[in-house]
């Protein structure tokens, strides 16, 4: 069977635009079906993956995923009459009903939520494909999917947690010989995702995008200050599930389509609501500090419930939230399970893959087999790599190497050297981290390499902290885990070991966390020869590793973009496949010299 | 009073105590007031199965049952009667 998946609701935001025409432009985010996606599996194996962002090259894209899907077409050779199922990642069919009584309700579902709507969509864009091939799966379902499909497990617990599905924030599966039975569901009136994201607002970065950056930002604050707020606002109830009585105050169609109420809420108990722009106050770290720890405890709370519950010693986890780090890695230190897989791509992007794995698995056995390292993504031919090379031919120098050695031995030179570089190689990575193919990398023990990379390629702010990529042979002799610990997504934080937190300035963040990615030889041979080279050169065999991308552009996809963020940046140098490329003229004046060795 | 007029008040707590929603009268519009919302609508179903021991199989339901609390207290009755036999227990 060859079956796609896609994600997205492409009309949701013109919706919402032409009913509440004066909102500012980051409470349009408030919306459903952004991180369009397309996912194709075949013969329940996943051959192909990616968001529709890196080829409209709108951050969280919501459009169609066309040009998702005809790369998914293209990678395995096959055309679009030959795909047996097509399955998008929301059902919103079975709670019609609801939809009804409210007329911009009932507007909403039948131009955007309607299986009709999804029909027309599909016209649109894949006209002649049959209707009847046409599968509307549930978001959280197709969630967990993703996760329990790539677990490689047999029998787990599986949480979905996000913003929201159709009408639900959380649900509960046990996923048991390739089934997934649910055993719990609770209402989006109580999600805690939504409220981390109306915190978010709060705080003046954007809803239902910068979350991570509240993340970020909590290790400087203090959690005690607004304990008891966050502890009054989400009720953990003794059943396992949660009550966020602030998201129950919006009373009118515009409150809850706005969240007015609970925004109102927050400003009255928190303060005033941050203006984007405007400066970071220790009020605003203890804000993002306490809303952190709520996360992280009602994560626990969740968690604990159903593993008692079921006895399941395994936990599968997507969804939005899932994204995570600093929850995931408090669970992971809990010890409340034996093993923890976050599927790598937790967000939207990854329910077009869950919806396609769904139904797949109800037409035959899926593989029980762990997900590789999702390099699902493109990769550019040697001609368009020649062809993006002669583009930028008045502006570059090219060096080609002959083998991966001799590539990542020039490159760890670099990167011992203090420099900055580009890593662009093989396929491209689905969901939002780059885990070494579309990658900026550093020296991670240099004291300003932070501020620099931010300041000549990132332009983000100051206090987000940047990921390791450290071998699997290394990862226990730097951070506080066991030998061989492989943690290959970069989901989950761990505290670097204390003895190398000053050494490691640009990865270790001010609690003395990391979000550590692990690479084998295994999850990617050539990203981990380069590491092992940068051992040689540094006696670490670990980069500081962050995605090849500026503010608010997605992450590169083809060889013209990777050279044309080069050349538009301070990136020191780049290499693409076995070619060095460095430019023709200096650097950019506003570009930073190399680091010094701390 | 009837068996029906008898779950007025069940339902009327129902709203206020579980759903932190306080209605006016057993013929207020719950619709037209924008008391239930989509949300709103599902987590009612629940609290109707949870309160009063029926199923409500959401993608067959009629909307219109769900106007005030009269008509849901019409609606509960008469699913009882149909799954059970007999008028609803109280949970």
């Amino acid at each position: 069977m060859k079956i796609l998946g896609i994600s997205g609701l492409d009309n949701s935001l013109s919706f919402k635009q032409a009913h509440w025409p004066h909102l500012q432009e980051r409470e349009y985010r408030m919306c459903q079906g952004y991180d369009a996606a397309a996912a194709l599996v075949v013969d329940g194996v996943v051959v192909a993956a990616a968001a529709e962002e890196r080829f409209d090259r709108r951050k969280h894209s919501a459009a169609f995923p066309i040009h998702a899907v005809r790369y998914c077409m293209s990678e395995a050779g096959i055309a679009l009459e030959e795909v047996d199922e097509l399955a998008h990642c929301f059902d919103y069919t079975p709670y019609r009903a609801a939809f009804m009584p409210d007329p911009v309700a009932r507007q909403r579902y039948q131009q955007v939520y309607s299986k009709e709507a999804l029909l027309a969509r599909v016209s649109r864009h894949l006209p002649g494909f049959s209707h009847d091939r046409v599968r509307a799966v549930n978001h959280h379902l197709s969630h967990a999917a993703s996760a329990y499909l790539t677990s490689g497990w047999d029998d787990c617990l599986v949480i979905v947690i996000d913003g929201m599905g159709e009408v639900h924030g959380i649900s509960v599966y046990q996923g048991r010989g390739g089934r997934l039975d649910r055993i719990a569901q609770m209402s989006a009136l109580d999600s805690i995702g939504i409220f981390y994201s109306l915190v978010t607002l709060h705080l003046g970065f954007d809803f239902n995008a910068d979350e991570y950056k509240i993340m970020g930002l909590a290790p400087y604050g203090d959690p005690r200050r607004f304990a008891a707020f966050f502890d009054e606002a989400v009720e953990l109830c003794r059943d396992g599930s949660i009550r966020i009585s602030p998201l129950r105050l919006n009373r009118t169609r515009d409150e809850r389509e706005n969240y007015l109420a609970t925004r109102r809420y927050l400003a009255e108990h928190l303060g005033p609501e941050r203006c984007p722009d405007a400066e970071l106050t220790e009020t605003h770290r203890d804000i993002a500090a306490g809303l952190q720890a709520c996360l992280d405890k009602t994560l626990l709370h969740i968690c604990r419930h159903f593993a008692d519950k079921t006895g399941l010693g395994r936990l599968a986890l997507a969804g939005g939230v899932a994204l995570n780090c600093t929850a995931n890695g408090a669970l992971l230190q809990s010890g409340l399970f034996d093993e923890i897989y976050v599927q790598p791509a937790a967000g939207d992007d990854g329910a077009a893959l869950g919806a396609a794995l769904y139904r797949a698995g109800r037409h035959e056995r899926i593989p029980t087999t762990r997900f590789q390292v999702p390099y699902l993504g493109p990769m550019p031919s040697p001609q368009d790599v020649r062809s993006a090379l002669r583009q930028f031919a008045a502006d570059i120098v090219a060096t080609p190497f002959d083998t991966l050695e001799e590539t990542c031995l020039a490159a760890s030179q670099c990167i011992a050297d203090g420099e900055v570089i580009g890593w662009y190689r093989g396929r491209m990575e689905f969901g939002p981290r780059a885990l070494g193919h579309r990658s900026i990398l550093a020296d991670p023990g240099r004291a300003d390499m932070r501020d620099r990379i931010n300041a000549m390629v990132k332009k983000r702010e100051a206090f987000r902290p940047f990921a390791p990529a450290v071998s699997v042979e290394q990862v226990h002799q730097w951070f506080a885990v066991p030998p061989m610990t492989e943690l290959p997504y970069m989901i989950m934080t761990v505290n670097v070991r204390d003895e190398f937190q000053r050494a490691l300035p640009a990865i270790t963040h001010v609690n003395g966390s990391a979000r550590v990615q692990t690479v084998s030889p295994h999850d990617d041979a050539a990203f981990h020869s380069l590491l092992r080279a940068v051992g040689k050169a540094t006696g670490r065999e670990m980069v500081l590793n962050t995605s090849f991308n500026v503010k608010g552009q997605p992450i590169v996809n083809t060889p013209v973009e990777a050279i044309a963020t080069f050349l538009s940046t301070g990136i020191d140098a780049l290499f693409i496949e076995n070619i060095l490329i460095r430019r023709r003229s200096p650097r950019p004046s506003s570009s930073v010299p190399p680091s010094h060795p701390s | 009073m009837s068996e029906v007029e008898d779950l007025y008040p069940i339902v009327m707590n129902l709203f206020r105590q579980r759903l932190d929603v306080q209605v006016e009268t057993t013929e207020t519009d719950l619709f037209e007031t924008g008391t239930i919302d989509s949300l709103m609508f599902v987590e009612l179903t629940l609290q109707l199965e949870d309160v009063f021991g029926i199923t409500i199989p959401i993608d067959k339901v009629e909307f219109e049952n769900f106007r005030s609390v009269a008509t849901i207290a019409d609606f509960v009755l008469a699913q009882s009667l149909a799954q059970h036999g007999k008028p609803p227990r109280v949970c």
